[in-house]
């Protein structure tokens, strides 16, 4: 019995570990294939003068659908920053000469870029996803080839353009309505002043934080339209395969976020 | 001419084509039959190059597309059109937009130019006025029937028909494939028809080829057709229920 026993769990650890490699080599062949379709958008650079109507309609999509959602996630963060920074504040006595400095430098570094990232994540990578993979699963796509018509120049590039182009816009928007937020809660609940709010901004504030923010902002930006890109042309298997993709896209791009946050962060302060 | 060059085809470990060969002349009117899912659309989309052969390979005027750059790829499929089985509309455009996208995208013609023929197509299709439609608008044999416009937008020398009449009524499958014929007749166009409606094969075929378990089991005229033989296509063509065809196709053999 022991022995049938040893089996049965030598065999289930070894079934285990070959699901586990399998999905290993699946994330390795994946980042491969992304990145020769990232190879591919990139060629297509050249008709940029040409297509530029797809890249416009591409960046008035993204933007227009995002304002709504920037300002809500925004205006939050701005405001849960300066509770945060309000309340670890109190111990050095006044927040009115740091509030503003600490609540903006979390803002344009971290808090607007990775938020409204995450949210926009979703709301286009799973959209970019959705759609590519409707054309997919409805032989759009194939009739997109067989009119002569590239497909990924005709639908990624313009999707990666307009990613990598509009998330630095909105996110500096998106700065501008969460420091304005921040200000809000430290005007009504501190007694903290607009004028040395933004004293405080000045004084502390270095370009390098926006920058890393803005860096970071057309990281994810790029690598949401991308991934919903890879995904949306992955697709297979009818609707319910354009649901997977849509819960996949979304997943692998906040992942994706995460990582570049990271990688940006660590790259940029070191 | 399009040769079609022992072509083998898998899915996973399903063998869908197990050593097709054909020869579509130029300027006649091909019609492929078969059971459903025999795997007549997956041979017409090896045609314009959309699937790859495991073996063997198609010829578009004495050139493999498997030899061919991307490039000479898209320069072939310039001269085909492919009206797809569920019309494949694009449905973030207009029936316009769907229409002329190949025009727009390939020539210098002006928007005035691109509207007025895509007006002409839609008369010839038999579906006047509905430029400003959605596809999600359209009955199944309308989108058909764009997808049939889309497809003749470029003037090309081969059109591609999979199953351009069924779902349609008697009389508008009797409108298509008479604009089958005067295509074919006028502009001289070479046709490949996948179809399942046996009057259609003898009213507009040249040549009729039979997809039976993977490759072609008869190949020849209309006339030939009916005098044939062979158990299996008789079966077929006059949808007998008793005969050596089984009702439930095993796997591709
Ligand atoms: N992309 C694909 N992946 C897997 N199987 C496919 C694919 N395309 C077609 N098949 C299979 O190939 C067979 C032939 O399909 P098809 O050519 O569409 O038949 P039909 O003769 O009715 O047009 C079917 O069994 C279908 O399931
Ligand atoms: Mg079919």
């Amino acid at each position: 019995m022991p022995l049938i026993k040893q089996i049965i769990i030598a065999l289930s650890e070894f079934l285990l570990l070959d699901k586990f490699g399998r999905k290993v080599l699946q994330f390795f062949a994946g980042l491969g294939e992304s990145s020769m379709l990232l190879y591919r958008s990139v060629k297509n650079l050249r008709y940029i003068v040409r297509d530029r109507y797809l890249i416009v309609e591409q960046m008035s999509i993204v933007g227009v659908n995002s304002i709504p959602l920037v300002v809500v996630t925004a205006s939050f963060a701005g405001m849960v920053a300066a509770v945060q920074a309000g309340y670890q504040l109190e111990d050095f006595g006044s927040p009115s000469m740091f509030l503003g400095s600490s609540t903006s430098r979390a803002i344009v570094i971290e808090l607007a870029p990775v938020l409204t990232g995450l949210v926009l994540a979703g709301r286009f990578g799973a959209s970019i996803a959705a759609e590519i993979g409707t054309m997919k699963v409805t032989e759009q796509i194939d009739a997109l080839e067989t009119m002569a018509i590239d497909p990924i120049r005709y639908l990624a590039t313009p999707r990666i353009i307009a990613g990598i182009v509009m998330m630095p816009i909105l996110i500096i928007f998106a700065d501008l309505i969460a420091m304005s937020g921040s200000l809000f809660i430290g005007y009504t609940t501190m007694d903290v002043s607009p004028q040395a709010f933004f004293a405080s901004v000045e004084k502390f504030m270095v370009l390098r934080d926006v920058l890393s923010g803005l860096l970071k902002a057309l990281m994810f930006g790029g690598s949401t339209a991308l991934i919903g890109c890879y995904v949306g042309f992955a697709t297979e298997g009818g609707a319910e395969g354009v649901g997977m993709a849509t819960i996949r896209a979304f997943v692998l791009s906040s992942a994706a976020i995460l990582v570049n946050d990271y990688i940006v962060a660590s790259v940029i302060l070191l | 001419m399009i040769q079609i060059v022992n072509l083998y085809k898998y899915f996973q470990d399903k063998r869908i084509l197990s050593g097709v060969n054909l020869e579509i002349e130029t300027g006649k009117i091909t019609t492929i039959v078969g059971r459903s899912g025999c795997g007549k659309s997956v041979l017409l989309k090896h045609i314009v190059g959309l699937l790859h052969p495991d073996e063997g390979k198609v010829l578009i005027e004495g050139e493999a597309l498997s030899d061919m750059t991307t490039d000479e790829l898209f320069e072939v499929r310039k001269k085909m059109g492919l009206v797809f089985q569920n019309g494949a509309l694009f449905d973030s455009m207009s029936v316009e937009e769907n229409i002329g996208l190949g025009l727009r995208e390939h020539t210098k013609l002006s928007n005035a130019e691109i509207s007025n023929k895509v007006s002409k197509l839609l008369e010839m299709v038999g579906l006047p006025g509905i430029e400003k439609y959605r596809p999600s608008e359209l009955s199944g044999g309308m989108k058909k029937r764009v997808s049939l416009a889309r497809a003749l937008a470029m003037d090309p020398q081969y059109v591609l028909y999979d199953e351009p009449t069924t779902g349609l009524d008697p009389i508008m499958s009797a409108i298509i494939d008479d604009l089958i014929l005067r295509l074919n007749n006028d502009l001289n166009i070479t046709s490949i028809v996948v179809t399942h409606d046996m009057k259609s094969v003898y009213k507009i075929s040249d040549r009729v080829a039979m997809l039976h378990y993977g490759i072609v089991r008869f190949n020849g005229t209309p006339d030939e057709l009916k005098n044939t033989n062979d158990h299996v296509v008789r079966q077929f063509i006059e949808g007998n229920v008793e005969g050596p065809i089984q009702p439930v196709l095993k796997d591709g053999r």
